[in-house]
C-alpha cells in the first residue's frame, strides 16, 4: 500500500461504494454503446453513399438536387449535353445507377450504364477479358471483386433479376464499392428500366487550371435543378436520407448523452448528500475547493473513463452484430476510426462534466462548519 | 516575534441576524506554549470560540491575532492557514470511515508540499507517538474511540502546527480513554512546547491544562487557575 493521493482516494471511495459505482458505469456505458454504435452506424452508411460519387474518376458529380436517396436522382441528358458544352469542363460522363438485390448475401447490387466509349475517362479499367460493346443488349462486366465474391469469370452467364448476362470482362476502379458492382451499356440499362434520356450522376471533370468552384457555381446557376457534389457536407443536398441519418445519429447521441449524464449527476448528487460531513472535515484540515472539486469530478471521471471503455468495447460487438443483419449485409460495411474514440472519451468528458460539475461546486462551496454539522 | 500565541480582542459574533449572541466581547490572551482550557455552561460560546479561531467561521466584530498576525479573510489563505498553522480536535474524531489511520493522518498533508514517502513517514510516525504503531492499517470502525481520537490528534499534527486546538477532545471517551488524550497533550506541550487551547466541559480534563479560564455569557468570566511552573 503507497502513500494516499487524490487517485488512491478516488478509487477507494469507488471502491466503498461499488454497487452504485457499478450501476452508474452501466448507465454510461450504455450511453456510449449508443453513440458508438450510432456514429459508426452513420459514418459508414455514408461512407457507403459516397463511394458512389468515388467510382467515377471527376471534379466533381452532379445529381438532382433534394431526392431522398442518390440513387433516385434523375438528371436528364440535355443537362449532361449543357454541361459538356461549357468551356471549362474538359468531360463529362452521365451514368445510370440501378440498385438490384441479387440474393439474400448480396441485397444492394449496384448495375451502372456507363457508354463504352467512355469507360477509360470513367476510370474503369479492364483487367480481364474485354469490354462490353456500345450497343450490346446482355453484355456486362463484373468488378473483379463481385466475380470472386460469386466465384464468376469472363464468358460466364450470369442472371439478374429475369434477365440472363454474359459477362465479357473484369475491371477494376481502384474504388471497393464499385469493384463490388457490375457495368453495362447505360443505352441498355436506360431501356431495361425505361428511362430513355435520362442518367443519375454527371461525372464532371474541369479542364487543367479551371476554377472547379466557379465551374460548380455555374452549373447550378444555369441548371437549378441540379446540385453539385464534391464534398461530404455537399451530399446532404442530392441525399436526404443522409440528412435524416445524421439528424437520427446526433439525436440518438444527445439522448445517449443526457442518460448518462442524469446518471452520473444522480449518483453524485447522492454522493454529495451523504459525504457532506466528510467534506466538511477535509475543508476543516486544510483542503481548498479547488481540492474537493477536483475530488468529486475525480471519482465521476473515473466511473465515466471505465464505462466509456466498457461502452466502446460493446459498442464495437453491437456494430458487428448489426453489420450480420440481412438487409444490412452489402450496404452497411463497419469503418472504425480513431475517431470513434475520441467521439467516445468527448463525450464521456461531457457526461462528466453535466454530470457531476453542479454536485462537485455545491460540495466545495458548503462552509465547512456548515457541512461538518450536516447528519 | 510576538510572545503571544494568541490574542483575541472584544470578539462578537452574531448568529440568526443578531438575535442569538455567542461571544459578546471576549478578550483572551494566550501565551506560546501555553495549555488553556476554555470551560463553562452550555451555550456560553467556548466552541464558537474555537470555530473563530480554526477560521472555520468569521467573527461579526473583533479582532484575533495568532502568533502575531490577523486571521485572514480570503478564503484561499483561510485554507492554508487551517492546513499549515492549527490543529483541530473535535469530539467526535471526523474520521474519514473508508481511509486507514494512516492514510487519515496522510490526507492532512495533502496539496502542502510536502512528498509522499515523507508524508507516509511522518504519518507513521505520529501514529507511532500517539500509541497506535501496530494499529496504522486499521480503519475507524475497526479501532476504539479513544484509539480513533488519538489517529485525530495525529492528523491535527500532521503539519507540525504551533497551535492546537481541541473541541472537548474527551467528550465522547470513557475515563481511561480521555486520561490518555489528556496525557499526550501535555506531552505536546512539555516536549514540543505547543500552544494548546482546549474547549472541555470536564473538571477534571482541564485540571490538566495550565490554566482555566470560564466563560459565561460569551465572555470571560474569570482565570480560575493560575499558570503552572
Amino acid at each position: 500500500m503507497g502513500p494516499v493521493n487524490l487517485v488512491d482516494l478516488i478509487r477507494q471511495n469507488l471502491g466503498a461504494r461499488k454497487a452504485r459505482s457499478i450501476l452508474t458505469g452501466t448507465a454510461v456505458a450504455i450511453g456510449i454503446l449508443t453513440i458508438v454504435a450510432l456514429g459508426v452506424l452513420t459514418s459508414s452508411l455514408r461512407q457507403t453513399a459516397l463511394s458512389v460519387l468515388r467510382i467515377g474518376r471527376a471534379d466533381f458529380s452532379v445529381a438532382q438536387e433534394g431526392v431522398s436517396d442518390l440513387l433516385y436522382s434523375a438528371v436528364d441528358t440535355t443537362d449532361l449535353d449543357h454541361v459538356r458544352s461549357l468551356p471549362e469542363v474538359e468531360s463529362a460522363i452521365g451514368v445510370l445507377v440501378s440498385p438490384i438485390k441479387l440474393d439474400s448475401d448480396h441485397p444492394l447490387f449496384l448495375k451502372i450504364g456507363v457508354p463504352a466509349e467512355s469507360l477509360t475517362e470513367f476510370g474503369v479499367n479492364v483487367v480481364e477479358g474485354r469490354a462490353y460493346a456500345t450497343d450490346a443488349q446482355d453484355e456486362i462486366m463484373l468488378g473483379y471483386r463481385a466475380a470472386s465474391d460469386l466465384g464468376l469469370k469472363p464468358g460466364d452467364s450470369m442472371q439478374m433479376e429475369d434477365r440472363t448476362y454474359t459477362i465479357t470482362g473484369l475491371f477494376s476502379t481502384g474504388q471497393v464499392f464499385g469493384d463490388k458492382a457490375s457495368m453495362m451499356p447505360l443505352t441498355a440499362l436506360q431501356a431495361e428500366e425505361r428511362q430513355p434520356g435520362t442518367v443519375t450522376l454527371l461525372f464532371v471533370r474541369v479542364v487543367p487550371g479551371a476554377d472547379i468552384e466557379a465551374v460548380r457555381a455555374r452549373i447550378e446557376s444555369d441548371l437549378p435543378q441540379v446540385a453539385t457534389v464534391k464534398t461530404q457536407t455537399d451530399f446532404g443536398r442530392v441525399d436526404r436520407n443522409l440528412v435524416l441519418i445524421n439528424a437520427a445519429n446526433l439525436g440518438g447521441s444527445v439522448l445517449a448523452l443526457t442518460i448518462g449524464a442524469v446518471g452520473v449527476m444522480n449518483t453524485t448528487l447522492l454522493s454529495f448528500f451523504e459525504r457532506t460531513r466528510e467534506f466538511g472535515v477535509l475543508r476543516a484540515v486544510g483542503w481548498s475547493r479547488k481540492r474537493i472539486v477536483a475530488l468529486v469530478l475525480g471519482e465521476a471521471a473515473m466511473v465515466c473513463l471505465i464505462g466509456a471503455v466498457v461502452g466502446v468495447a460493446l459498442g464495437f460487438i453491437a456494430v458487428r452484430l448489426l453489420a450480420r443483419l440481412p438487409d444490412l449485409v452489402g450496404i452497411f460495411t463497419p469503418t472504425f476510426s480513431a475517431g470513434v474514440f475520441w467521439r467516445a472519451l468527448g463525450f464521456a468528458a461531457l457526461m462528466t462534466l453535466l454530470g457531476a460539475l453542479y454536485p462537485a461546486l455545491r460540495a466545495a462551496r458548503r462552509e465547512p462548519l456548515e457541512a461538518m454539522r450536516h447528519e | 516575534m510576538s510572545e503571544h500565541a494568541v490574542v483575541v480582542t472584544a470578539l462578537v459574533k452574531e448568529f440568526d441576524r443578531g438575535r442569538i449572541r455567542a461571544l459578546t466581547g471576549l478578550d483572551l490572551v494566550v501565551d506560546r506554549g501555553e495549555f488553556v482550557a476554555v470551560t463553562g455552561p452550555s451555550g456560553c460560546g467556548k466552541s464558537t470560540l474555537i470555530h473563530l479561531l480554526a477560521a472555520l467561521d468569521q467573527p461579526t466584530s473583533g479582532s484575533i491575532a495568532v502568533h502575531g498576525q490577523p486571521l485572514p479573510a480570503d478564503s484561499g489563505a483561510r485554507d492554508r492557514y487551517r492546513r499549515q498553522s492549527v490543529g483541530l480536535v473535535f469530539q467526535l474524531h471526523n474520521l474519514l470511515p473508508n481511509l486507514t489511520a494512516l492514510q487519515n493522518v496522510e490526507i492532512a498533508m495533502m496539496g502542502t508540499g510536502v512528498k509522499r514517502r515523507a508524508q507516509r513517514e511522518r504519518a507513521a510516525t505520529l501514529l507511532g507517538e500517539v500509541g497506535l504503531a501496530e494499529r496504522v492499517t486499521s480503519r475507524p470502525a475497526q479501532l476504539s474511540g479513544g484509539e480513533r481520537q488519538r489517529v485525530a490528534i495525529a492528523r491535527a499534527l500532521a503539519n507540525d502546527p504551533p497551535l492546537l486546538l481541541a473541541d472537548e477532545p474527551t467528550g465522547s471517551l470513557d475515563s481511561d480513554s480521555a486520561d490518555g488524550v489528556l496525557g499526550f497533550l501535555q506531552t505536546l506541550r512539555m516536549e514540543r512546547n505547543m500552544t494548546i487551547l482546549m474547549v472541555t466541559h470536564d473538571t477534571r480534563a482541564a485540571e490538566t491544562a495550565d490554566r482555566t479560564v470560564r466563560l459565561r455569557d460569551g465572555r470571560l468570566e474569570a482565570e480560575v487557575a493560575e499558570v503552572q511552573p
